[in-house]
Order: structure tokens, then sequence, then C-alpha cells
């Protein structure tokens, strides 16, 4: 029984592996930050919402942890599981950008 | 029983090898199309009233009585959430409303509008003899000049057949998402050169497959084009510039390539200025911005649409030069994809609602801005167009 219970957990892994190895999962925990602070910054400099309006806007299936918006240097940081993220407002034509 | 197995592998293998039905490439602008009288608008816009206009108040009352009604709730986000309609008559506003907290003043995120101002840049480009559709995409941008790659045209960029292994797809599926990717994570950077280097799954020009990498690989080929990233960037000011658009913002990615994929934000009157110039055949008053050829080839459908086998996601569209097209294929069966549009219609397409529609032979243009986060497909966009055409009076006054 144990014998066949390692041979499943070994298929497993081998069925799993390509996907493990994938680089776009390997990123995906960075998408929840990435999306929260890059849209919630175009939301709230480039279209010129308000806080409550854009934390609905960028809102996801996940939580994030934490957030913070920077007036004075319009940066947006967020954390959402695990990875953080920080985009910034440039100027009228060139909108917002995730700087990391 | 192995009888049974060898006569479906057998189907399935005919099936997958029996070769569409041709079919004639359908184009939305005839030869002999003639606009009509159009008023162009300065900082401001005529306006028109509904009987001047030829239509009823009470049918235009419905219209926004169907956008504007909220059919689901806002804290799930479910339901049609319109946040701006504007209907333009021979030029003029006829219809313009906004709602949850948007104003005309309020510049809007276009999502993959922003494509058909890639096409019209390309457009731009090809007027003063920059850029040439059939030249190899890797003569412009050097990571497309190896291997196999090199077969990619141009064309092929603006037609969303380049071949490159892609997949499209948004919340629905973010962990193997390109576009996600592409736009918040792996790409950011630098968005064409993550989409140059996906395999060659196809050989160009042979298969159409929705891919937002693309326009962003063709907004690097643009820049080459140019002469360069400011070069480009003053071309968008000159579109800008010679329409009238005041108000936009173009976000760009780490290597400060426009995201001509979805991050284009304009107000809806200025979005309206976009479709103006594609019902005038490109021309903006008397300055032509993009030839008439130029229009009629983004309003035609992409080639290899006929060759590619349809399923659920490519039955929905109709695909231009980064434009939507309204023809079906009736050589296979298939109905155009928003019925109670005229065949002329076309339209630009952005995610949760975005939409600039041209109906030519109607003389309207109506933008859309909207934040639906249920997927209704051509529903809404099918629905305004039958309303606004519904409240249309005929010339005896009565509507139609």
């Amino acid at each position: 029984m144990k014998k066949i219970l390692i041979a499943l957990a070994a298929l497993l892994l081998l069925v799993l592996l390509p996907f493990l190895s994938s680089p776009k999962l390997r990123a995906f925990p960075g998408i929840i930050s990435a999306f929260y602070a890059k849209e919630w910054c175009s939301c709230h400099y480039v279209m010129k919402r308000d806080e409550t309006f854009c934390h609905n806007y960028a809102r996801q299936f996940i939580d994030i942890d934490q957030f913070e918006n920077n007036e004075q240097e319009t940066t947006v940081t967020v954390q959402g599981l695990g990875v953080t993220t920080r985009a910034m407002y440039i100027g009228e034509r060139e909108g917002c950008l995730i700087l990391e | 029983m192995r009888f049974f197995l060898i006569a479906i592998f057998s189907l399935v293998i005919l099936q997958c090898s029996q070769p569409l039905p041709a079919a004639k490439v359908q184009t939305s602008f005839p030869e002999s199309y003639t606009p009509g009288m159009l008023s162009f608008p300065g900082k401001d816009w005529n306006i028109t009233t509904p009987e001047q206009a030829g239509f009823s108040p009470a049918g235009l009352a419905e219209l926004k009585e169907y956008l504007f009604t909220r059919t689901g709730s806002e804290e799930d986000r479910t339901g049609i959430r319109t946040n701006s309609i504007l209907v333009i008559k021979d030029g003029k506003i006829l219809l313009e409303e906004y709602a949850r907290g948007f104003t005309k003043e309020h510049k809007h995120i276009t999502w993959s509008v922003t494509k058909s101002y890639i096409n019209v840049l390309a457009g731009m480009l090809v007027q003063k003899g920059l850029l040439s559709p059939e030249k190899n995409a890797g003569e412009y941008y050097s990571p497309l000049n190896q291997g196999r790659k090199k077969e990619i045209t141009v064309r092929h960029l603006l037609e969303m057949s380049s071949g490159l292994q892609w997949s499209e797809g948004y919340e629905s599926s973010p962990v193997f998402s390109d576009v996600i990717a592409m736009l918040y994570t792996l790409g950011k950077k630098d968005m064409a050169h993550y989409t140059a280097r996906r395999a060659l799954k196809y050989k160009p020009g042979t298969r159409w497959y929705y891919s937002s990498g693309e326009t962003n690989l063709l907004s690097k080929v643009l820049i080459k084009a140019a002469g360069g990233l400011s070069s480009y960037e003053a071309l968008f000011e000159e579109l800008a510039d010679r329409t009238g658009m005041e108000s936009y913002t173009i976000e760009r990615d780490g290597s400060g390539n426009f995201v001509g994929s979805s991050y284009l934000y304009a107000t809806p009157r200025d979005m309206a200025r976009l479709g103006l110039l594609y019902l005038n055949q490109g021309k903006w008053n008397q300055d032509q911005i993009v030839s008439p050829d130029w229009v009629r080839y983004s309003t035609t459908m992409a080639k290899a649409y006929y060759s590619t086998k349809p399923d659920a996601n490519t039955l929905a569209d109709n695909p231009g030069a980064y434009w939507w097209l309204n023809h079906g294929v009736p050589e296979w069966g298939q109905a155009p994809p928003l019925p109670h549009a005229p065949t002329d219609t076309f339209w630009a397409s952005g995610h949760w609602g975005q939409r600039i529609i041209v109906i030519p032979s109607e003389g309207l243009v109506i933008v859309r801005t909207a934040d639906d986060r249920d997927d209704f497909g051509n529903e809404i966009t099918d629905n305004t167009i039958r309303l606004v055409l519904k409240a249309k009076l005929s010339q005896t006054g009565a509507n139609p």
C-alpha cells in the first residue's frame, strides 16, 4: 500500500512539474498586488475618482493585505499574497506605471 | 467495439482535416460609399435635438432606461453598469448621459479600444510613407528577425495572425493568461519583447487569434517606423491636435512603449472623435488623416479568419484590423455578431463594455463606457443599436 502511495505521489509530482516550473505560475502571486496598485493608481490619478470608488474598482477575488496611497509622491503601494508592488503616477500623458 | 473506435477516430480526423468552405472576404465600406453631411466639432460639439435629428424622445428614453437601470447589486458588481452613453448623429450630439459619478470631463479607461487608436497611428505612418504593411515586422523590430518569425509581416500583426503562441484571457484564468502576465508581471518591463519571445505555433498569416500581445508588438514596430519613441509620441499628439482631442492619457510599459493593447484613457466625447474620423473615411473635416483605403482595409475581415476553424470564442468576433465588423460568414452559416445592426456597422471594443460604434449608413457614432463585470458578449452592444434605431422616426414621424 505504501509503495502505491509513493508511486501515486511521484506520478502527481510528474504531472504537476511542468506547471510548477511555469514562469507564469510562479509569477501568479504578484498579479494581485500589481493589478490593484496599477488599476487603483490609474483610477484615482488618471480618471480622477475618489478613494472609495477606486477600491471598489480595483478589488479582486483575492483580498489584498496592505494598501498605501502617497498623494505627495503620487505612489500607490499594495501588498497581496506576500508580494508588494508599487505603482506611480508619472503625469497627464503617461498615466501610471508599475515600478516594482 | 474496435470497429466503433476506429470509426469515431476516423470521423474526428476527417472533421479536423476538412477544409472550411470558401468564403467571400467581406468589407464594411463599399467602394461607392459617400458620407453624408457631417458636422465636425471644434473644442465644443454641436448639439441636435431628437426632433431635429428625426428621433423620438420616448425612444431615446427607452434606451437610457435600458442602459442605466441597474439589474444587479453594486456590492457584487453585477448587471449592466453603464458609465456613459453618447449618441452622435451626423456629427452632432443627439444624446449624452453619464452615471456612477462620471461626467463629460472624466477620462475613462478604454481597455482594448486602445487597439483601434494603434490602427490609426499605423494608418498615419502608411499615409506618410514611413510604414509598409507588407514588410516583415522583423525589419522594424529585430527580435522578430530570426528563424521562421521572419515571415511575420506588419499586416499579420494588424490582423492578429502572427502565429505566435498566446493565451488571451483575463480574470477568468489569471494563472495561465499571457495578457495578465504581460500587463502585470513577466512582461511589464517590455510587453513587445514578452510577446516576441512566444513560440511560433502556426505559419504566419494562417490562423487568427485574439492577441493583445500582437498590438504591443505592432506598437514597437511603429516606434521604429516613426523614427524613435519621441517621434512616435509626437505622432499621437499630432492625431490629437488634428482631431481636437484635448484630454488623453496613454500609459507606457517599462520600456516607454505605449500599452497599445489596453491603456488609453479618454473622455467619451474624445472617443467619439475617432468614430467620426472613420465614419468620414479618415478625413477630419477637410484634413485627410488616414486614407479612405486605410479605413476600407481596416474594416475588411482579417484574411486569416477565413482559414481559422471557428470555435465559440471566434464566432462572436468578426475581426478587421483592430476594428470589429458585422458580416458573419454566410458560407459557413455564421450570422452577423450583432443581429439588430446593419452589416456596415463596425466598432472598437474594450473590456468591461467600452465601445465606439460606427454605423455609416445611419450617420451614427455611439460611444458607451461601462464597468460591466459580467460577460455580456455582444448583447448590450446589439441592444443599444437596436434601441437607437428603434427611436429613429420614419419620414412620416412614426417609429419604423
